[in-house]
């Protein structure tokens, strides 16, 4: 469709050419000037709240807001404490379901993209459609039989249970991206391969899987964020704070005794919850990109 | 396909067969045990009267006339299109426009992406209780900002009003999903030949006309896509709401998936949830069915 309108567009116009004025690329003030300002918009409120992380209890639940700190203190991030579980244990979760998750979802996709991408067999289909069919039913909607199955698994309370939701959910992204993956790897050198007396299994750990480290890339960032900021499925299914991820365990800072609110320990949570992520993804950000071409392309 | 030329005996074609179901198998156990399972689940717990205690027992479409004539639902899903529509209409202008501000190549322009990219990576959750955070009464940084503007009388309550919670939860949700709408339109544009844009630029064409008659017709794809995303992540919203508003005030802002959350795990009435959950699924389903209609049409008519 796309493609059609663009010829249009091109046709339409007329058949003469210029080249591209070199010179004003690069040299934008208004641009520079505008998008400085909107990102320290954009950048205020995690700011904000890292500053409100290190700042004494009296000034960060002072009204009106101290806005910075007369001394950087690191009591807060010891408030999110719970009878069984301290921030380290929340940490720990956290990092533990989000790994989990990586290593089930990229063992798994690639395996299933591969069989779809390289083999013909009956019913392949039929498993392809159900599995990217997934992303027309929300999760949330599933939740209440999901956590009845869950009780009959023994699989509530628990974190490999979390991760083995976590993991099925992303599957219809991670499987279509390692099917298009391994269908984009030529065919030569498949072929090679096979004569060289690799069969088709065995060439995929030894040659196959280093031409697709990209999209396993890509997928495993996608599960370690998706994992790591998952709320509703962790709130129903974890109940001893000694099992709470991050997520839960700030909305329990939250509520805190009394009902009233600390709020620098609460801003010291956020802190510890957002950061990996924002760090993951500066460090990764050229596989999200690749991921959301592969997605939007199609 | 890749035997072409070269027969195999039938033996290999059982165990290529055999192979593909292999490595397909552990995908197909875990969609089958928490896809399938729940959802075939889901469908026949919605015609029992399903207590978290005690025996279920059938009652047949009970629970969808239930749901269907619950004031508080209907309530909910009102205030769910609000919140979509609000968030989609301001989500695809702000996104827009920012494309159009930090696409082409500027000195800062790496670095300027990356930090409006940057709130998309935080959770709805925490970053609800951000905002929580600069926007109480006591000790938020916003309000002080507002009040030292002259824009608030001192003591001003943003939570305790519907629409004022609302709007602070379309800026929250536009804050943090932006960064992901804008990269997709980027990517859209980028794939427009520069070409286009010089041909249009010796037609006299000027940036308005450039933008509604050549950039966005050629973006429709991406910017559906941007449409379909806000509207099927802010219509299941939950964790905003939860963490932020709380349902309040006076569960006014109480969304169709939190409506679920209360009737499933808080009214523990697993049958009638599963019923609302069965109404959500099929609203979304309609909403995909409407969006692949629309973006057929367009492409037809060219």
């Amino acid at each position: 469709m796309t493609a059609n309108l663009t010829t249009r567009a091109m046709m339409t116009a007329p058949n003469r050419r210029r080249p591209i004025d070199r010179e004003k690329n690069g040299r934008h003030p208004v641009r520079l000037i505008a998008g400085t300002v909107i990102a320290l918009l954009f950048l205020f409120p995690i700011v904000w709240t890292i500053i409100g992380a290190f700042k004494p209890a009296s000034e960060a639940n002072a009204s009106p807001p101290v806005w910075w700190p007369s001394e950087f203190v690191l009591d807060n991030f010891g408030k999110l404490d719970g009878a069984n579980g301290s921030l380290l244990n929340y940490v720990l979760n956290s990092v533990t379901v989000s790994l989990l998750t990586v290593a089930i979802t990229t063992v798994v996709a690639v395996m299933a993209g591969y069989a779809f991408a390289r083999f013909r067999f009956r019913g392949q289909n039929a498993l392809f459609g159900v599995t990217v069919g997934m992303l027309l039913v929300p999760y949330p909607a599933l939740l209440v039989s999901l956590f009845t199955v869950m009780v009959w698994l023994g699989l509530t309370n628990s974190l490999i249970g979390l991760a083995l939701i976590y993991s099925t959910f992303q599957l219809p992204f991670a499987v279509y991206m390692m099917r298009n993956s391994f269908e984009s790897v030529p065919e030569e050198i498949l072929e090679a391969a096979q004569i060289d007396g690799c069969t088709k299994l065995s060439a995929l750990p030894r040659i196959v899987l280093r031409l697709v480290a990209p999209g396993i890339v890509t997928v495993a960032l996608f599960a370690f964020l998706a994992a790591w900021n998952e709320f509703l499925a962790a709130l129903v299914l974890l109940n001893d704070d000694a099992d709470f991820t991050l997520q839960i365990a700030l909305v329990n800072a939250q509520n805190g005794p009394l009902n009233t609110v600390d709020w620098g320990g609460l801003q010291a949570g956020i802190t510890v919850t957002m950061l990996p992520c924002v760090i993951v993804f500066v460090c990764l950000q050229r596989y999200y990109v690749s991921g959301l071409v592969a997605g939007s392309g199609k | 396909m890749t035997t072409t030329g070269r027969r195999r005996p039938p033996s290999g074609a059982v165990r290529e067969a055999l192979t593909g179901w292999g490595l397909a198998l552990p995908a197909t156990i875990l969609v089958a045990v928490f896809f399938v399972l729940p959802f075939v689940m889901n469908l026949g717990m919605s015609f029992f009267d399903w207590p978290t205690f005690g025996t279920p027992s059938f009652t047949g479409i009970d629970n969808y006339q239930a749901v269907l004539t619950d004031p508080d639902f209907g309530r909910a899903a009102l205030f769910t299109v609000g919140y979509t529509v609000g968030c989609s209409v301001l989500g695809v202008a702000v996104s827009l426009g920012l494309a159009i501000l930090v696409r082409p190549k500027f000195r800062g322009r790496t670095a300027i992406r990356t930090v409006l990219f940057a709130p998309f990576t935080i959770g709805f959750a925490p970053a609800g209780l951000l905002f929580l955070a600069m926007s109480n009464t006591r000790t938020g940084v916003l309000p002080a900002i507002a009040i030292s503007l002259g824009l608030a009388p001192h003591g001003t309550d943003w939570f305790a009003d519907t629409g004022s919670t609302l709007v602070l939860v379309i800026i929250m949700t536009v804050w943090k999903t932006i960064g992901l709408t804008m990269l997709v339109l980027i990517i859209g544009m980028d794939s427009i030949p520069e070409e286009v844009y010089e041909a249009a630029k010796l037609d006299g064409a000027n940036g308005w006309t450039t933008l509604t008659r050549i950039t966005l017709p050629l973006i429709m794809k991406p910017l559906s896509l941007v449409i379909l995303l806000t509207v099927t992540t802010t219509f299941l919203g939950f964790d905003q709401f939860f963490t932020l508003t709380e349902g309040g005030p006076n569960n006014s802002t109480v969304t169709i998936v939190y409506y679920l959350y209360n009737a499933a795990f808080v009214n523990l009435d697993r049958g009638y949830a599963a019923s609302v959950a069965v109404v959500v699924v099929a609203i979304m389903a309609a909403i995909s069915i409407f969006q692949v209609r629309l973006q057929r049409g367009k492409g037809g008519a060219s």
